[in-house]
């Protein structure tokens, strides 16, 4: 999945992996990193690098090349964060992909909770027919069903599979069609 | 008040972590301990160990805890033997004593007599003057006009202080600098004293451009004990007010530790003081010590003091106000090792320390050997914008200053306060800061040393990686599930859709 984050006024986005608790990093400027997640018992999450030390650059100074575990914990609303990190608390946003996109003017459908993109059943320009299963979502070890509320073609689809969306953001929108001769 | 009384039930007038300290010395002493909380603190965590709390109609601090009629009604309805003021509000308001006396409930604090004379700031100077306390060159304003003021600050010197005769908490307060800025000063700080504390009389007080504001905490009883209980240094200040205390003080030989204590006890005998008290002196680089105020309550930084000698002011306090008789000499005080106060407060040193209001959605206060943490506030508590912002005091003492220190920036890295923007890692930046570790503590410490400090400067490439692994979860605190559970379910998983996944619809086309 694709990440976009604004943190201390810097834009940066990354390729996000996850595969168990192992998840791979890859900002678009060339940073790459894997780590290790663990959840802990009190809802934060613990962060240990995988393979080599943090890049511990601050003010472009190298002064924390530790191995050691990160902890943190996460509060969001929205698509405000609010990152508890070791005794440090930043504010930041996560950029989603819906914020860069023109809005068609057509119908749109979002999530209301945040949840994962299970599969992605239609493709772009693709017309698609009242009560038809576009994108299937997945939350809480439950699956359900984004549908088209009428016939329709998919002008925007703004999000893939494995992607997590957050609630409020536009997962497909659909032109409307007069409906078929 | 000499008379035994034995106070059984205590209404503690207050809020917030003062008014759950208040109701822990209740308690610590076998009394019952009333809260009384106004509308938005109706669901507050701080007085989750009272044995009931009064509702107070109303949200403002003026219609509810400032409420000096509702607040002896509130006592009165429940039988209160004493009545506890903390810090704020009501506590320096000797009318407010009087109403107390009169409806027959014990005021826990010095006699409204010693009230009036420290309160004003003008007959304290006089007091000290007369009790051969230092103090800073300056001059009453009561009665003069403008120009007389104006060669009056010529004769002091500048740079000069304007201060609101009947104030504090450096409200109507101005410095000045320079002679031809002092016409606009003077103006500036009457105006700000009528509206605040409704009486616009000044006085002028020299400015010292690095001082130590050091205080030492007096506690006296109803027999005629007056014990001193060593200093606090509280340099540690943005816009005169403190957020970085310790004791002992830095920088205070043991020859002026004598002298300054010596003089605040004389003090609080000369007005005949009672309970708990606290003397403020600046100290200037030469050694010099000038009497500054006197605070007739318990302070925000008492916990430092109790740290370093092992007594409990609060309890102290209360027994006193029951007419008990201090048990120990000042001979048997000792001090032992150094501890330091924290406060932390909703707001953010990196956008012009803005208050910052909302629901606490994460909070886990720090503890552990020689940590201590007096908050008001839980998981789930709500910062209103109507009082104060500080929401903990993290306090952590050690065997010596390097000890205290160390405790304390961990105790601070412990922290969780999510929801509400706070100031702990500013706190953090103050105690790592090479000048605070060698106790180079002074008024002006933070412009000195931490102006244009930004959290952003400090966060390495980790924060970036984190931030964007969580991000492959759906997990975090979120406002849909305050409840706790996590989003993606690891937790308890019964009615996972709480709405219809689809939403948004609008139909175009």
């Amino acid at each position: 999945m694709k990440v976009t984050l604004s943190i201390g006024g810097q834009t940066r986005s990354a390729h996000v992996i996850k595969r168990g608790d192992v998840i791979s990093v890859s900002f678009d400027d060339g940073v790459e990193f894997l780590v290790r997640a663990e959840r802990q018992r009190d809802g934060g999450m613990t962060f240990r690098p995988v393979e080599r030390p943090w890049d511990g650059h601050v003010n472009g100074q190298s002064d924390r090349q530790d191995s050691g575990a990160r902890r943190t914990f996460l509060y969001r609303d929205g698509s405000e964060r609010q990152l508890w990190i070791d005794g440090k608390t930043i504010r930041y946003r996560r950029i989603e992909a819906s914020e860069v996109r023109e809005p068609s003017g057509s119908g749109s459908l979002s999530a209301t909770i945040p949840a994962v993109v299970l599969d992605v059943l239609v493709s772009l320009g693709e017309t698609v027919e009242e009560g038809q299963t576009l994108i299937l979502l997945e939350s809480m070890k439950m699956v359900m069903p984004i549908v088209a509320p009428h016939r329709g073609s998919i002008v925007a689809l703004n999000c893939g599979k494995g992607d997590s969306v957050a609630p409020g953001s536009t997962l497909v929108e659909i032109a409307a069609e007069p409906a078929s001769k | 008040m000499n008379e035994a009384k034995p106070i059984r039930t205590v209404l503690v007038a207050n809020r917030g972590e003062i008014a759950r300290r208040l109701i822990t010395a209740c308690r610590t002493l076998g009394m019952r301990a009333y809260a009384v909380a106004s509308e938005p603190d109706y669901e507050a965590d701080w007085h989750r160990d009272a044995h009931d709390v009064i509702p107070l109609k109303g949200a403002t601090a003026a219609e509810t805890y400032l409420d000096a009629e509702l607040i002896v009604k509130a006592a009165l309805s429940v039988s209160a033997d004493a009545l506890h003021p903390g810090y704020g509000f009501l506590s320096e308001n000797a009318d407010f004593a009087e109403m107390c006396a009169r409806a027959g409930i014990v005021f826990v604090g010095p006699s409204p007599a010693a009230m009036r004379a420290m309160g004003s700031k003008i007959e304290a100077i006089r007091i000290a003057r007369e009790t051969g306390v230092p103090t800073v060159p300056g001059v009453s304003g009561a009665g003069a006009d403008d120009s007389t003021l104006e060669l009056a600050a010529s004769e002091i010197g500048y740079p000069v202080l304007i201060k609101a005769s009947a104030g504090g908490g450096g409200r109507g307060m101005r410095l000045v600098r320079e002679e031809s800025a002092f016409a606009e000063g003077l103006e500036a700080a009457r105006a700000e004293a009528a509206s605040a504390f409704g009486d616009p009389t000044v006085l002028l007080e020299k400015y010292f451009e690095s001082a130590r504001h050091v205080e030492v905490q007096v506690l006296a009883d109803g027999h005629g004990n007056v014990v001193h209980l060593f200093e606090r240094e509280c340099s540690i200040q943005r816009r005169y007010q403190k957020i970085i205390e310790e004791s002992p003080a830095p920088g205070i030989d043991p020859s002026l530790r004598v002298q300054m204590t010596a003089a605040a006890v004389a003090l609080a005998r000369q007005v005949g003081y009672e309970s708990a008290g606290t003397v403020e002196f600046l100290v200037d680089d030469n050694g010099g010590f000038y009497f500054l105020e006197m605070n007739t309550r318990l302070q925000v930084e008492h916990p430092v003091t109790e740290a370093v000698t092992g007594l409990d002011l609060a309890a102290w306090q209360l027994r006193i106000a029951a007419g008990e008789e201090l048990d120990f000499r000042q001979s048997d005080v000792t001090l032992r090792g150094h501890a330091i106060e924290c406060r932390v407060y909703a707001e953010d040193p990196s956008n012009g320390f803005m208050p910052s209001v909302g629901q606490i959605a994460e909070y886990r206060a720090p503890r552990g050997p020689g940590v201590r943490c007096d908050d008001g506030v839980a998981k789930g508590s709500t910062i209103t914008p109507h009082y104060d912002a500080m929401i903990a005091k993290v306090v952590a003492a050690g065997a010596d200053r390097n000890a205290a220190i160390e405790r304390a920036l961990l105790a601070l890295s412990d922290m969780v306060v999510l929801g509400v923007t706070t100031n702990i890692p500013y706190l953090s930046a103050i105690l790592g800061h090479n000048a605070f570790r060698d106790g180079r503590t002074d008024t002006r410490f933070l412009e000195r040393h931490l102006s244009g400090w930004r959290l952003e400067d400090e966060l390495d490439e980790s924060t970036w990686i984190a931030a964007a692994a969580l991000e492959a979860f759906g997990l975090g605190r979120t406002q849909e599930n305050g409840d706790g559970r996590d989003a993606d379910g690891s937790g308890d998983r019964t009615s996972p859709w709480t709405q219809p996944a689809l939403s948004g619809w609008r139909v175009g086309g």
